[in-house]
């Protein structure tokens, strides 16, 4: 695992130049800018390097050499989860700093907001990876892309639907358990390990059978 | 583990494994330990799918393989050395990064060994894998074949694509490779004279059917060219030709010198001309 996780932190540093110098600049709008937007994009954008990584392996035909090693394809799948979960923590705790830091310099500080700030920018981090790396996997890059795109279009339509054919009820039992912060943030985090654990062994299960 | 197991770094039966339009077709081959093999084929023979199989990047429909005595499994891997015709290696790596991801996937990485073959090969230590030539690409992918105590390797089409001082300098290690009696290669290749320098058995795949698996020396020995007529060939026994060619004043045939008379003059073959005969006749 150790000789995977060295291979995916080697191949994002190395193709990613630009994305990792933009980080502090982000970082730095986030810290004197009362817009917070920049920010929350570093763990999109950092734990979104994983999925350019599967494209690169795909390129470079990778995933054929590493099945030719010793090891099992549920280690190849777990490394990408790995690697994800690292960045879109390392994300999360940029969040989390700037917003502390934020919050000092405007006399604002409140640990439940920058905890939930932390939270929310380590969920939506992941949003996308947990999404498309089984379709990747199952698909290809480019294939994976397309019914990504599909899958999120269809979600995009039918879910603000639901909610908005019943939008006073929903707010109210959002705003309930929201009020109760300590179970929305336990109930918070269960359901990012639900997600992350759904797409690692669907991704395992898909990358066992494939053909390579 | 049985005795025989232990004699075959290689046994595959019947395998066969059927895609749209190409089947590779109830495949039977062994390599003894300690024999180099090479697999000869025309582009889409089936070579490719056989190695596949073996090394278990594709699902085969029906057969057994055995390697080193053993079904196929990540941790029979740290004993087989694999060189893909595209070699695999991340593109932005360099050879220190390589280096680092190969020490800690193998348990039983030389370290030592890879340094030998980097210097050996003159292998730039800076330079990204893709900035590398074909022939450099190749290299590095031996190297790290050949830097974990590999029992096996199993190469296809190593030197497709190669100048011939390159291929000759893959030539040179195979061979080097296999002065310790215990280590055994399988090779692909469409270039035959690459794979008659090197090997010791000879495997004929043609659209998907194994057409003879021999020993190179005995193919060399027991197939020869003859000149006749179309007429002295009809009246050999047809087992004996292998292939013909039909010029104007004569026709060239590869047969089985002990299935035709003494009388006829003989010359000796290579195994690119046995091979371009053989599947010639086939289609």
């Amino acid at each position: 695992m150790k000789g995977l996780l060295l291979k995916e932190i080697f191949v994002m540093f190395k193709n990613n130049k630009l994305s990792i110098i933009i980080i502090p600049i982000f970082t730095l709008f986030g810290i004197f800018n009362k817009q917070f937007m920049f920010v929350m994009l570093i763990p999109v954008l950092l734990s979104m390097l994983t999925l350019g990584n599967m494209t690169y392996d795909e390129l470079s035909r990778w995933n054929s050499f590493a099945q030719c090693m010793p090891l099992e394809r549920k280690s190849i799948v777990s490394s990408k989860y790995i690697t994800m979960v690292l960045m879109a923590l390392i994300g999360s705790v940029v969040v989390s700093a700037v917003h502390f830091i934020q919050s000092m310099i405007y006399n604002t500080v409140d640990a439940r907001s920058t905890l939930l700030m932390a939270l929310a920018s380590f969920a939506l981090a992941l949003v996308v990876p947990c999404l498309s790396i089984p379709l990747n996997f199952k698909f290809g890059t480019t294939n994976g892309r397309i019914f990504y795109l599909i899958i999120t279009g269809v979600i995009c339509g039918v879910v603000p639907a639901m909610v908005m054919s019943d939008s006073k009820k929903f707010t109210a039992k959002a705003m309930k358990l929201f009020s109760n912060f300590p179970v929305f943030i336990v109930l918070s985090i269960v359901v990012i390990v639900s997600v992350i654990v759904i797409s690692w062994l669907s991704s395992i299960r898909i990358y066992e059978r494939k053909e390579l | 583990m049985n005795r025989s197991d232990l004699m075959n770094a290689l046994e595959i039966k019947d395998l066969t494994k059927e895609y749209k339009g190409f089947k590779l077709d109830n495949l039977s081959l062994t390599l003894p330990t300690g024999c180099i093999m090479g697999l000869i084929g025309e582009n889409g023979a089936g070579k490719s799918t056989t190695i596949n199989s073996i090394l278990g990047l594709k699902k085969y429909d029906h057969g057994t393989i055995k390697v080193l005595g053993q079904d196929m499994s990540a941790e029979l891997k740290k004993d087989i050395g694999v060189v893909l015709d595209e070699v695999g290696i991340p593109q932005a790596l360099n050879i220190k990064n390589v280096r680092s991801v190969m020490k800690n996937i193998y348990s039983n990485w030389d370290d030592k060994a890879f340094g030998y073959y980097v210097k050996k090969f003159s292998l730039p230590d800076n330079k990204k894998f893709s900035d590398f030539s074909k022939g450099m690409k190749m290299k590095l992918a031996i190297a790290i074949a050949l830097s974990h105590n590999a029992k096996l390797l199993i190469l296809d089409e190593p030197t497709s694509g190669l100048d011939p001082l390159v291929r000759d300098e893959i030539i040179d290690i195979l061979n080097d490779f296999t002065r310790d009696e215990g280590h055994s290669i399988l090779i692909s290749s469409h270039i035959v004279s690459d794979l008659e320098k090197l090997c010791d058995y000879i495997a004929f795949l043609h659209k998907g059917k194994l057409m003879l698996c021999e020993e190179k020396d005995v193919l060399l020995e027991r197939y020869r060219f003859i000149n006749a007529t179309e007429e002295q060939l009809s009246e050999l026994d047809p087992d004996a030709i292998k292939g013909k060619k039909i010029g104007k004043f004569s026709t060239e045939a590869i047969v089985d010198q002990e299935l035709i008379p003494a009388s006829f003059r003989t010359a000796p073959i290579t195994i690119e001309d046995l091979f371009v005969f053989m599947a010639k006749e086939e289609n």
